[in-house]
Formats: C-alpha cells, sequence, structure tokens
C-alpha cells in the first residue's frame, strides 16, 4: 500500500520521532510505513488520520492489485 | 522512543539481568554441589532451582514484548517463528546423524540453540522492515 505520509510530515516539518512519540509507536514503524514495507492496523491508520485531521483514504493509497475484482 | 517505551525497557532489562544473573550463581552452586547430595529427591531439587529464574526472565521477556508498539511485536513474532522452524530442523537433522553414530545432542543444549536462532530470526525479521 502507498502512503503520503511523508508527504503530510514534511509539511508540518515533523520528525519521523516526533510523529513515533504522537502516535506512541517506535520511530522504526514509522520508516517502514513511510518506505511500504509495512502497512499499519487499522488502529494506527485512524490514529494517523486523526493526527493529520484528514480521511484515511486520502493518506492511505492502495495498491491496483489489491483492490481489483 | 516515547517515555512509556523507554520505562518498559529499562524494567526489562533490570529484571531479566538480575534473572540471569540469579540463574548463573544457581548454575554454579548446582554444577559443584549436585554430585554430593542425596537422596535423589533433594538431587532433582537442585537440578531444577535454575529453571526458576529462567521463568522469571521468560516472563520479564513476554512482559515485554506485550509493551512494545504492533510492528515490533511482528518483528518478535516471526523471530520465535523463524527460531522454531530452525531448532525443529536443526535438532531433527541431529536426531537423524545420530542414528548415523553421531554423539547425542544434550537436550539441554536447545534452549541455547533456540536462542541463538531467535537472535537470527529477530535480525532477519528487523532488517525486512528497514
Amino acid at each position: 500500500m502507498n502512503n503520503r505520509l511523508r508527504i503530510l510530515r514534511a509539511e508540518r516539518n515533523w520528525s519521523q520521532a516526533e510523529l513515533a512519540d504522537a502516535l506512541g509507536v517506535s520511530r522504526q514503524t514509522i520508516n517502514a510505513i513511510e518506505t511500504g514495507k509495512y502497512d499499519p492496523s487499522l488502529p494506527l491508520a485512524f490514529k494517523i488520520a486523526h493526527i493529520f485531521a484528514a480521511a484515511i483514504e486520502s493518506i492511505f493509497i492502495p495498491d491496483e492489485e489489491s483492490t481489483a475484482p | 522512543m516515547t517515555a512509556e517505551h523507554l520505562a518498559a525497557k529499562r524494567r526489562y532489562m533490570i529484571r531479566f539481568l538480575g534473572a540471569m544473573l540469579v540463574y548463573s550463581v544457581l548454575i554454579m552452586i548446582t554444577g559443584r554441589t549436585i554430585r554430593h547430595v542425596d537422596p535423589t529427591w533433594a538431587k532433582v531439587l537442585l537440578a531444577l532451582l535454575p529453571i526458576i529464574p529462567i521463568g522469571v526472565a521468560l516472563s520479564e521477556l513476554l512482559r515485554f514484548v506485550a509493551s512494545l508498539d504492533e510492528l515490533q511485536r511482528r518483528v518478535q513474532f516471526e523471530a520465535v517463528a523463524t527460531a522454531g522452524v530452525l531448532t525443529c530442523m536443526l535438532s531433527f537433522a541431529w536426531g537423524m546423524l545420530e542414528m548415523a553414530g553421531l554423539p547425542k545432542l544434550p537436550i539441554v543444549l536447545v534452549m541455547p540453540l533456540f536462542s541463538a536462532a531467535y537472535g537470527f530470526g529477530v535480525w532477519r525479521a528487523t532488517r525486512k522492515y528497514q
């Protein structure tokens, strides 16, 4: 799954560590999500959306294969 | 790392290392005295004594893993799965080699083998998500 996490974080001038602290996760988790190596759980995705005041769908973009019928 | 995670890690390190220190002392005492102890029930109790701090250390590890975030817990789960597979394969292979005449594998080595495989599993899983 692709995401706009890095872009949204950069717009607010937050470091990965600052975002991680705000979400209660490790910096490694933020890095793994941003690089597409890890997809967050639903509760974490909602926390991320809340912290950026954005809809989940505007932050996380599913790959084409995962949405194909 | 949040203050809460740092506190959980500090607590885990203190308790885990404390338990391992107690284990080290008990294993030395057991090793030096068990041959001179009678009756058999006392030998058995002495032999099992080091298991208590091992149990404490492992329960502290479980408590620490429960305090980790979701990705770190996934890394731990994948590491344990890797360790399980490697330990099963290696101990089974050794068992077969024993039939070919190789020396018997002391069962007490299975836990260190699992621990080493677990360390490899943590390294492998951590790299996967970097």
